[in-house]
């Protein structure tokens, strides 16, 4: 399938319309302000696609205007939320969020139709709950008799609608995935655009990069992690912000000049951040501030890993890199992301996002890279991308 | 007697590394952190050997090492990169960089580094 780089930012905005019309059946329903936070087109493997956390929520298949099938879920926080809102004391919980969920549905379905003026039919809503990719299975989607399965969803490289609500001073949290068949995909996002493989030759990339700068930080700290997401996002550029959590992380931003320009974000959580520290400088850590040492210290690692993640971009594009010195941060992952949203959008309308997020199986380490390329040079770069290219290391030491 | 050895990085933490690591066996004649603090303490210390980061602000590692080659043809200096710097890379060769270590790097690297430098 080939896909329309320059559509995916006008139909980002297309999910934004259904978003808003899920917002709003969902302050309409429990009388939580609800607000639209992210939309986009995602590419990801299923396994990337869905959070790690549980979720709870709902399934649905779609037909008519937009063949395949919908996964809406909550938080159990949000779901607790919801239903102390709705049915206080109740013991209908799954019946509840049933509904909630297949109201919020068609909120975000409508929205769709409307702005492509035609009609979709909704199936009656599954209730699902689960963790990562088992929720899809939980949903029945990649069952061999399952919409998407049917379909010929591809499992490894899977390309979906993503949008997110959330509310002001309230837990609640709402993800919608529409995962629309192929054939509605090529209608929605065809053209003589690129082939799908060429965007996950960029996502096999983006996960070579972070298994290089993954290496680096185990060199470094002694910190065995590993990658364990790896998305490729086209998103409005305002949403940029609200893709990164809304808590608190320590690391370094860098700026990075060639074909193409952008921007990458190395972030640790806190806990994450005193881990690498510790390691790094003995004796620091239980630090609060980050400063002197321990300051320089992310710095040099969200340096090095940045150099291992765009080096590999370097080789494949058959470019040049240049990466600025690091400028080191301590804020809510938002509040970072809004730093370079403001220059970004002073030359483009929509956003390419990769993110990958590094952990470590025998201990709390959470590291996320954000890598923000230049829309438009990373459109021109994808004419020159070979699929099967893949990124390599280069070499460490010697003489000149 | 030992050598002595200049290392020039802008971060704190890299200058810290190369010391703990070079102490044992060099005399470290001084630390700087970008490329003009570099050609004053070489100046004045007429070290043996150089440690030179690449990006620095002020005064990059590339323009410091065509200074002090310029000045003094003898000298060794090896730049500390980051993977990823083939073209920065180029161009400290062209300035006459004599070596280089990437970074992240452990001490036999850095000594082997050293030691195909001092040594040719």
């Amino acid at each position: 399938m080939n896909v329309d780089v320059e559509a995916l930012g006008s139909v980002s905005r297309t999910a934004r319309k259904g978003g808003e019309r899920a917002a709003d059946n969902l302050t309409g329903m429990t009388g939580i302000d609800a607000r639209v936070d992210v939309t986009g087109v995602t590419l990801a493997s299923a396994d990337d696609l869905a959070q790690d956390e549980r979720r709870i929520g709902v399934a649905v298949d779609l037909s008519g205007g937009i063949e395949g099938a919908s996964l809406l879920t909550f938080s159990p926080a949000g779901a607790e939320t919801l239903l102390d809102a709705l049915v206080p004391g109740s013991d209908v919980a799954e019946s509840a969020i049933a509904e909630v969920g297949n109201v919020v549905t068609s909120g975000f379905v409508d929205g769709w139709a409307d702005h492509l003026e035609t009609t979709v039919d909704v199936s009656p809503p599954e209730y699902v709950e689960g963790t990562g990719a088992g929720l899809l299975d939980a949903a029945g989607l990649l069952d061999d008799a399952g919409p998407l399965d049917a379909s010929g969803f591809d499992r490894d490289r899977a390309l979906a609608f993503r949008s997110e609500v959330g509310a002001v001073g309230e837990a609640l949290d709402v993800e919608f995935h529409l995962f629309p068949d192929p054939a509605s995909m090529q209608q929605l996002l065809g053209g003589d655009g690129v082939a799908i493989e060429e965007l996950d030759t960029l996502r096999e990339m983006a996960r070579s990069g972070a298994r290089t700068a993954s290496e680096s930080v185990s060199e470094m700290t002694g910190i065995d992690s590993r990658v364990d997401v790896t998305r490729l996002s086209f998103v409005p550029v305002e949403d940029v912000p609200a893709q990164l959590p809304a808590e608190r992380y320590v690391g370094a931003a860098f700026e990075f000049e060639g074909t193409p320009r952008g921007y990458v974000l190395i972030l640790f959580d806190e806990a994450s951040a005193r881990e690498v520290v510790g390691a790094l400088v003995p004796g620091t850590e239980s630090v609060e501030e980050f400063d002197g040492m321990a300051r320089s210290a992310m710095e040099e690692i969200g340096n090095v890993m940045t150099s291992s993640f765009v080096d590999g971009w370097a080789n494949v594009l058959e470019t040049t890199i240049d990466i600025s010195p690091p400028q080191f941060v301590h804020d809510v992952g938002r509040a970072v992301a809004e730093s370079v949203v403001a220059r970004l959008g002073q030359r483009q309308a929509d956003a390419v996002l990769f993110d990958t997020v590094l952990r470590a199986d025998d201990r709390a380490f959470d590291c996320e890279i954000y890598v923000l390329p230049d829309e438009r040079e990373f459109r021109d770069a994808l004419d020159d991308i070979d699929p099967g290219d893949t990124a390599e290391r280069t070499t460490r030491a010697g003489p000149l | 007697m030992a050598k002595n050895v200049l290392i020039v990085d802008d971060s704190e933490f890299m200058r810290n590394l190369l010391r703990e690591i070079l102490e044992e066996e060099f005399e470290i004649a001084g630390e700087a952190e970008n490329g003009v603090e570099a050609i004053e303490l070489y100046e004045e210390h007429s070290p043996d050997l150089v440690m030179m980061d690449i990006v620095m602000p002020i005064r990059d590692g590339i323009e410091a090492t065509s200074e002090i080659k310029e000045a003094d043809p003898d000298s060794n200096v090896i730049m500390c990169t980051s993977i990823g710097q083939e073209e920065k890379m180029k161009a400290a060769i062209k300035a006459g960089a004599d070596g280089y270590i990437t970074k992240p790097f452990q001490k036999p690297s850095v000594m082997d580094a050293i030691d195909d430098v001092v040594s040719a």
